[in-house]
């Protein structure tokens, strides 16, 4: 169902980079990604998953699933736990935590993870945090600079908890264009969405565009992966892929650039 | 190399980024001064990026760590969209300055990537830099940049440089200067970009275009004359009238 995608991300393996950001262009939604990655990590016994909704609630990700062919509700509460403010926030009003204080929003949010993350990641085999659109913390009243240290404090959780890795995703419009270089460079996988530049075509959807760091990829071990950064010198060794996709009703299919054409 | 252009005795180094190599300004950084023999045990100091930035203490910690240390040290500080992130600008300019005036500290080394900036008045901020900064490396293109550097007798000096880089090297050419009497060329023509399906070259590079621009064709004014005079040289057979009379004055018109 949606392994070509993964394969093509690099995502399709049991360890996954530390940190992965997604950035989705304006009229461009990779929330596919996410459903893809989180069932992937599902799939895999015993592995955890900390499922953040801000974008879409937790229902979306279960009808999502369906279509792909896996059932999140099997894993609720116990592979996989589900942040979910925009739910919380429908069901109790102004009465939600979520809508106290503005100031409050990301600490609520960090804290939410950690205690999920604190009470299991030492039981599983790995654990994932998947953060859907952070832009959407924009709305609900953060600024860029806490959405930024949110991101810093998400990325130190790896080098705290073992086999730990975090997904997050930012839709990357004008005017979140410098979040969304910050938290790129967090991470040392980077999937871009974008449309097509020869507009829009019935076979294809938009294409993704891959930069992973080769020294992160070749190098696996966590003391010799930071050893490896501070190595690196005045170039820094990437690798770059691009791929179409075209989300179909229950797949995705991934196309290889120049492979679609008039046949004749 | 680049690192004999930087590592010099201006004090405030900003190095300006249009090329998005944040992510490894400190590999850089290292590298340049590791160049010109500075040693990362005891003449690099680096406040790291962490979330304690968020605490003033981890400021005053740096600049006494700096102003304590027996040998003159290389301050590099985090990028400034990390700083930014964490204390206001006051602060962060306060704190460059303190460093400026410490003798212990050698050179302060600062990266600026405006992409990454998420404050709202991101040029400004940028040009306050610049003016704080002895020595300002701008990384414009993936091969191109410019440093212009602020001598302590007043001059200033904006030279441009042609680059390449391997991961253990960072060459520079210098761009020879153009003639003052010709147009600069303007940077949209250097950009452009091959034309596809095309089987010559249509496009000039920059010594094309000084070339062009110097060269003057048959037809072009070689000086140019304010007023116009009339040259005319006696002849023999000439008559003038010697009274400056008017010469038709016998005419019975």
């Amino acid at each position: 169902m949606a392994a070509s995608v993964l394969f093509a991300c690099g995502l399709n393996e049991q360890k996954l980079p530390k940190f992965v950001h997604i950035s989705e262009e304006s009229n461009c939604d990779g929330s596919f990604l996410f459903s893809c990655i989180l069932g992937q990590r599902l799939r895999i016994s015993n592995a955890g998953t900390v499922l953040v909704c801000l974008q879409h609630n937790y229902q979306h990700y279960f009808h999502a699933g369906m279509r792909l062919g896996y059932n999140v509700n099997i894993f609720l509460d116990k592979t996989l736990n589900v942040v979910d403010p925009l739910t919380d926030m429908a069901e109790k009003g102004m009465a939600s935590k979520w809508l106290q204080d503005e100031r409050q929003v990301t600490t609520l949010l960090l804290d939410g993870i950690r205690d999920y993350i604190s009470a299991s990641a030492a039981q599983r085999i790995s654990t994932t945090i998947l953060v859907d659109n952070l832009a959407i913390l924009l709305n609900l009243g953060a600024t860029k600079e806490e959405i930024i240290q949110l991101c810093h404090e998400l990325a130190e959780l790896p080098k705290q908890y073992k086999n730990l890795a975090v997904i997050t995703k930012l839709s990357n419009c004008d005017l979140y264009a410098p979040i969304d270089n910050c938290v790129a460079k967090l991470g040392t996988l980077r999937i871009r969405a974008t449309q097509l530049k020869s507009g829009v075509s019935r076979d294809v959807d938009g294409k993704l565009l891959i930069e992973r760091e080769l020294a992160a990829n070749s190098v696996k071990e966590a003391g010799e992966e930071l050893e490896a950064l501070q190595n690196g010198g005045y170039e820094l060794e990437q690798m770059r892929k691009e791929v179409l996709y075209k989300v179909n009703d229950r797949n995705i299919k991934i196309i290889n650039p120049g492979e679609l054409g008039v046949k004749v | 190399m680049l690192s004999n252009l930087i590592i010099t005795n201006q004090r405030f180094v900003v190095i300006i980024d249009d090329t998005a190599q944040e992510k490894i300004a400190h590999n850089i950084l290292c590298q340049l001064l590791r160049e010109q023999g500075q040693d990362e045990k005891s003449t690099i100091k680096t406040l790291p990026f962490s979330t304690d930035l968020k605490n003033w203490s981890t400021f005053i910690n740096f600049y006494k760590k700096c102003a304590n240390d027996e040998s003159k040290c290389n301050a590099i500080l985090p990028p400034l969209a990390d700083l930014l992130c964490y204390q206001s600008v006051e602060k962060i300019i306060y704190f460059v300055h303190r460093l400026q005036q410490c003798e212990q500290v050698q050179r302060i080394f600062l990266w600026v990537t405006q992409a990454n900036l998420v404050h709202p008045h991101a040029d400004y901020l940028v040009g306050a830099f610049e003016y704080q900064a002895d020595l300002v490396l701008h990384l414009e293109t993936s091969n191109t940049l410019s440093i212009v550097t602020r001598k302590t007798g007043g001059g200033v000096s904006n030279k441009k440089y042609t680059y390449t880089k391997t991961k253990n090297e960072f060459l520079v050419e210098a761009i020879r200067n153009v003639p003052k009497t010709t147009p600069a060329p303007k940077a949209t023509s250097t950009t452009t970009t091959n034309t596809p399906g095309t089987t010559f070259k249509i496009e000039l590079n920059e010594d094309e275009m000084v070339a062009r621009n110097t060269l003057k064709l048959p037809y072009e004014k070689t000086s140019e004359t304010n007023e116009s005079s009339i040259i005319y040289t006696p002849d023999d057979g000439d008559d003038f009238d010697e009274e400056e009379e008017d010469p038709d004055d016998d005419l019975c018109i």
